[in-house]
């Protein structure tokens, strides 16, 4: 009798076992593979944290300090930042300050969105609304819309609608392609087949498109949240009343490296816990999917 | 039969898996088999059965837990050019033309350039491409690239050819010319072929000998004694139906 | 007519109307802003002022007087202020890009050829691709200065991510039938990788670059203007200083007009590099109108464990 072992390290060049064959072991190979990826997620993450430490400790601080060190700068200036107050912030902390920039964010992402969807939705069906949306979106699609940025700031001045103005617009442009996408996916099969039931316009939309829209349009939600926050960001430095940004932009002008470290870490933690968030609320509508 | 004629030798292959809830399914339990050169052997059976398993263990690219496969007496691990392969999906390279498809496992052993090419034509001549040996594949139909990869893997001359249904996506009519060419190159070459199908027309069809798998087990291994080459008629005999009958009876469909 | 006539017939509808539209409205806001600029510009307000006074960033030479020390306005001097700003601006883009794609696709095989080693680098790829780039100018700009070297890593580095996550996902990706045809005529890793590995992701590969295409373009103006000393984006940072509007609109213009110039040329070159694809279309067709798309709900982009 010979026994041949099934669990060596897969190389990804060579064709991966057809299936997965059941190890030897007493495991259950299903328990077995989730501690394994909350193995390696672990480990990955800690040798994020090394590999900033060591080149932290590598580097002068004026380039880099260590994540102790932007932590602890976070910690302390959260609330309240006395170094800010001198650029006419008023009295801030970093978290007065982002929570300007996150409501900045969702208040342009979800109405510029919302346009954006109807928009989209209704010109994948309608052909003459399509007609003219379509290079409407391919010239602002493709411009750098940061360039409309400093232009607003002239138009609107330096308040918090030309942030979101500028959020708006790009969440807009960004759904209206991604739910065109999503509608012209919906298989017309779906439709056709509601049609042999007698189904009608209003249900056939209730019960299939918007049902069928949903995941890939949230998907795209997601993309434009997190690119959104760049832009936000930017606009802020270019010229805002508040937000992060101005506290980058503070923070660059007097050069404090654990300063910026611990907005470029405030602003990291936020992006990527919206995003979880996101991603459960869509879990949550999309189950069926 | 004696095993050390046999070209290919099966010893009690036992192949387990565990499915993504945790729950253990054994696919092969002790399946041994010993197949003779020049042998067209059908290995029969309903999906999920096990068929498809064994010829992935006999192709190297499954491990088994248990047993052990040998060609030509000496034993194998690992997929290799001793074993031909026709997969069940397209594995037809889209970025390479179909000669260059054809060339391929002659380019991978370093045959000189003319040399393979004359040989990759030869073989698409002998499947009845040769006006499209420059084309891309995404230009052919389903019918055509399977028959390049065909002529792509006797273009290798392995001894020994494995054939994962590779037929089922194709309609009927193509698909009874494609075995026709199967058919044909076999009878030419006289290699030793395992053809996996669940159609038990197919079977009967193209086989000198046909072996039901039944919930991982062989439930039959009989010769097909219908004349070669065989036509409609030759099936469509008593002792045909009395066959199909059998095996449909150990596929646990009668 | 057909549909392509009609879309071309759209497009220049829509175009005109856009042109005529701004024309209506500068007329109907005829208010200024500091320093005696319109708020909207009509056209000839843009090209009689705006344009001319581009003249002002010219330094001399050619033969071209510079206003700067006592020469006229001409167009000349602004044709030529904009071109040179544009090629500082295009080396910028062009090596940022290069460099980018280079490092990303190299590093993503790198990484891709390591089950351990994707898994490992996963999270630290997830964070550095959900921080937003634009944030991390000010930091750049500390590190490499606001100069072409620091812009050129900036727009590297924005690249390098979203090519490394790309070709790690195309290698997955690569259909496992092909691997296992390779390996069954006896190829070993090299071969496999030449022949087969390569080949494949290409077209995700390419997918992915005219993705971040946009994103370099973006990259670029977001550096300029944050604190450039030269090149296309420090013109509208100068224009900001006296709100000059008429010549930001000019720059931004530029900038509209250089992105889709070069994502078309790319797109039609690389196009005829990948003709073998079952899905590529002899000829440049909107995206808008391919039916089958990725679903949205996949790790939008990131490296799935």
């Amino acid at each position: 009798m010979r026994f041949r072992s099934i669990g060596r390290p897969s190389d990804p060049l060579l064709p991966r076992s057809r299936t997965d064959a059941g190890g030897s072991s007493a495991n259950p190979l299903g328990t077995q593979r989730k501690l394994v990826s909350a193995l390696y997620s672990l480990a990955g993450i800690a040798l994020f944290f090394a590999v900033w430490w060591a080149a932290a400790s590598r580097l002068p601080r004026s380039r880099l300090v260590t994540p102790l060190e932007a932590g602890r700068d976070l910690w302390t200036n959260f609330l309240y930042s006395p170094r800010l107050g001198v650029f006419g912030l008023g009295k801030v902390g970093y978290g007065s300050l982002m929570l300007y920039t996150l409501s900045n964010v969702f208040v342009g992402l979800i109405t510029g969105g919302a346009i954006g969807i109807l928009i989209g939705v209704s010109s994948a069906r309608l052909r003459l609304l399509r007609v003219f949306v379509d290079p409407v979106v391919l010239v602002l699609g493709t411009v750098p819309i940061l360039v409309a940025a400093p232009l607003f700031l002239l138009w609107f001045g330096v308040v918090p609608f030309t942030q979101v103005l500028l959020v708006a617009l790009y969440s807009a442009v960004m759904m209206v392609l991604f739910s065109q996408r999503a509608a012209e996916n919906v298989d017309p099969i779906y439709e056709r087949w509601a049609m042999t039931f007698g189904g009608r316009l209003g249900d056939r939309i209730r019960h299939i498109l918007v049902p069928g829209t949903v995941p890939e349009i949230i998907g795209g939600l997601r993309i434009t949240l997190a690119s959104v926050w760049g832009l936000e960001i930017f606009a802020e430095i270019l010229g805002a009343p508040s937000g992060i940004g101005q506290a980058i932009k503070a923070l660059t002008n007097l050069s404090n490296v654990p300063g910026l470290l611990a907005c470029v870490v405030i602003v990291a933690v936020t992006a990527i816990v919206t995003d979880v968030v996101l991603v459960v609320l869509a879990r949550r509508v999309t189950a069926w999917a | 039969m004696n095993p050390r004629q046999a070209i290919l030798s099966v010893s009690d292959i036992g192949v387990r898996f565990v499915r993504a809830d945790g729950s253990p399914v054994v696919a092969l339990n002790g399946v041994s088999l010993n197949v003779l050169p020049g042998e067209f052997v059908c290995i029969l059976g309903r999906s999920g059965h096990g068929k498809t398993t064994l010829l992935n263990v006999i192709a190297g690219l499954l491990g088994a837990q248990r047993g052990e496969v040998r060609v030509m007496n000496l034993p194998v691990t690992r997929p290799g050019t001793d074993r031909g392969v026709i997969f069940q999906q397209d594995a037809v390279f889209p970025w390479m033309r179909v000669v260059d498809n054809v060339a391929f496992g002659l380019r991978v052993r370093n045959v000189p350039k003319q040399e393979r090419l004359r040989i990759a034509r030869e073989h698409l001549a002998l499947v009845g491409l040769s006006s499209v040996a420059r084309a891309w594949p995404r230009e052919l139909s389903g019918g055509m690239r399977a028959r390049v990869a065909i002529a792509a893997v006797f273009a290798n001359d392995p001894p020994i050819l494995l054939a994962d249904e590779p037929f089922g996506a194709l309609d009927y009519v193509t698909r009874r010319q494609v075995q026709a060419v199967l058919r044909d190159l076999w009878h030419r070459t006289g290699k030793t072929v395992l053809f996996v199908t669940h159609d038990v027309d197919e079977a009967m069809m193209l086989g000198t000998r046909v072996i039901v798998v039944n919930n991982g087990r062989i439930a039959e291994d009989r010769p097909i004694e219908l004349p070669m080459p065989r036509s409609d008629d030759d099936v469509a005999t008593p002792a045909g139906l009395a066959l199909k009958h059998l095996l449909l009876h150990h596929m646990g469909l009668e | 007519m057909n549909f392509g006539a009609s879309r071309l017939l759209s497009g220049l509808t829509v175009l005109l109307a856009l042109v005529l539209g701004w024309e209506l409205l500068s007329h109907i806001v005829t208010a200024k802003g500091s320093y005696d600029e319109p708020l909207i510009p009509g056209w000839d307000y843009l090209i009689g002022n705006s344009l001319l006074r581009m003249s002002d960033y010219w330094g001399g030479g050619f033969g071209v007087p510079a206003p700067s020390e006592g020469g006229p306005p001409t167009y000349a001097a602004a044709l030529l202020a904009l071109g040179q700003a544009s090629l500082v601006t295009f080396e910028r883009v062009g090596l940022g890009t290069v460099f980018g794609v280079l490092g990303g696709i190299g590093l993503g095989l790198l990484v891709a050829s390591s089950d351990a080693a994707r898994r490992l680098i996963a999270p630290t790829v997830h964070i550095i691709r959900m921080t937003p780039f634009l944030a991390m100018i000010p930091l750049f700009n500390l590190w490499f200065g606001a100069n072409t070297f620091g812009i050129i890593l900036f727009v590297a580095y924005g690249i390098a991510v979203i090519m490394f996550i790309g070709t790690i996902n195309a290698v997955r990706n690569v259909p496992k039938v092909y691997l296992e045809r390779a390996a069954t005529v006896g190829a070993n890793r090299a071969t496999i990788f030449r022949h087969v590995v390569l080949p494949a992701i290409f077209p995700e590969i390419r997918a992915s670059f005219l993705l971040s295409f946009g994103l370099s373009w973006s990259l670029v103006v977001g550096g300029e203007l944050l604190g450039a000393q030269s090149g296309l984006g420090v013109i509208v940072t100068y224009a900001l200083q006296f709100a000059y509007t008429g010549r930001v609109m000019i720059i931004a213009f530029l900038f509209v007009i250089y992105a889709g110039l070069s994502f078309a040329l790319f797109d039609a070159v690389s196009r005829r590099i990948i003709i073998w694809h079952p899905q590529v279309e002899k000829k440049p067709v909107a995206a808008q109108a391919r039916r089958r798309s990725v679903r949205g709900t996949r790790p939008a982009g990131g490296i799935s464990q």
